[in-house]
């Protein structure tokens, strides 16, 4: 038996780590503190969302910003992304599992998934640094 | 054409000639720019007239009336996190080489602020110039010259926020007093009036007066 809140969690297997019938893309997490995966398998499924609305600081005036989202089991991880740090993020910004993936950087993670058992990871893209 | 048109397209032009790939000079009032947009080629500086005031006086209908305007600069600076990409995409990097790297990581938020505060001092310098007090309006034929001419407020925005390009704006009021001519739209035909004072008894026009001659 199990309860309402563990069903919902497991059932983010399918909705949000399903590639086939649910929302997965494959994603990679950086550890900031090792280096190296924050997941066991090659690489972690999640739900990826590009654009979403926000609001205008200055004005209140609803604006559609890019932002990108990575949205990840929290079970799935060995270890959760903690407010700032900079963990690295590789991910596809179109919705298709055989995208190359771009480098994105999060020093933003939001617990606001966390009576599910997700978290939201907000990316900023990244460029070279010139020396 | 009225003299605020004239000076926003000497602000325009003023700018424009001083870019020297440092920012990109907009000429009007733009529709919000996306943030991608805005990357591409770093800063904006977008320029128009935002308000005036002619406060009534005794030019009478006809003018010249003074005109207190305000023209509006928008600085936009767009920024992505820097660092060492080519090591965080590189397979063979070790692990302790992504956590130099991404220790190394310069937050998007902090370069676009910085980057705007650099806009902002490019800008009001060249506004400010002493050389560019006319705003180049002196070299016209007759020269024109404007009063007044000063930044008075610069303001600079919040980010916005969570966006994965980070996008810090500020605006800077720039004043100055100009006398704006009443032209006229289409014209109007009219019938003139000649008006003659006719003072019986004044001969030789003195109008009125009564002068003791000798």
């Amino acid at each position: 038996m199990t309860n309402l809140r563990e069903l919902a969690e497991a059932d983010l297997a399918i909705t949000l780590e399903d590639s086939v019938n649910g929302f997965g893309l494959p994603g990679i997490l950086i550890d900031p503190q090792t280096g190296v995966k924050a997941h066991t398998a090659d690489e972690i499924f999640g739900q990826i969302i590009y654009d979403t609305s926000g609001v205008d600081s200055e004005t209140g005036a609803p604006i559609i910003v890019h932002r990108a989202v990575f949205v990840v089991r929290r079970s799935s991880l060995l270890r959760v992304p903690q407010p700032g740090e900079l963990w690295v993020v590789h991910m596809p910004t179109i919705p298709s599992r055989t995208a190359p993936k771009e480098t994105f950087v999060c020093d933003n993670p939001r617990e606001d998934g966390g009576s599910i058992g997700f978290i939201r990871l907000y990316c900023t893209r990244t460029k070279q640094a010139t020396p | 054409m009225m003299n605020f048109r004239l000076v926003k397209s000497k602000i325009v032009a003023l700018l424009a000639a001083e870019e020297a790939g440092r920012y990109r000079t907009i000429g009007y009032q733009h529709q919000r720019e996306s943030a991608e947009e805005n990357l591409d080629s770093d800063r904006s500086v977008q320029v128009f007239y935002q308000r005036g005031t002619l406060p009534k006086s005794t030019g009478g209908i006809s003018g010249p009336h003074k005109h207190n305007m305000v023209f509006m600069l928008e600085l936009t600076a767009s920024k992505v996190a820097e660092g060492q990409l080519d090591v965080l995409e590189n397979p063979a990097s070790t692990p302790a080489q992504i956590i130099a790297a991404i220790q190394t990581f310069q937050a998007a938020s902090s370069l676009a602020d910085d980057s705007v505060d650099e806009l902002i001092e490019i800008v009001y310098q060249i506004i400010q110039d002493a050389r560019n007090i006319d705003f180049g309006l002196e070299l016209e034929v007759p020269p024109i010259y404007v009063s007044s001419r000063n930044i008075e407020t610069i303001t600079k925005h919040q980010p916005l926020p969570k966006g994965d390009v980070v996008t810090i704006t500020a605006a800077m009021e720039i004043e100055c007093t100009m006398d704006e001519q009443v032209l006229g739209e289409t014209g109007t035909d009219y019938e003139s009036t000649d008006t003659v004072l006719d003072i019986k008894g004044d001969d030789v026009e003195k109008t009125g007066v009564l002068v003791n001659e000798p």
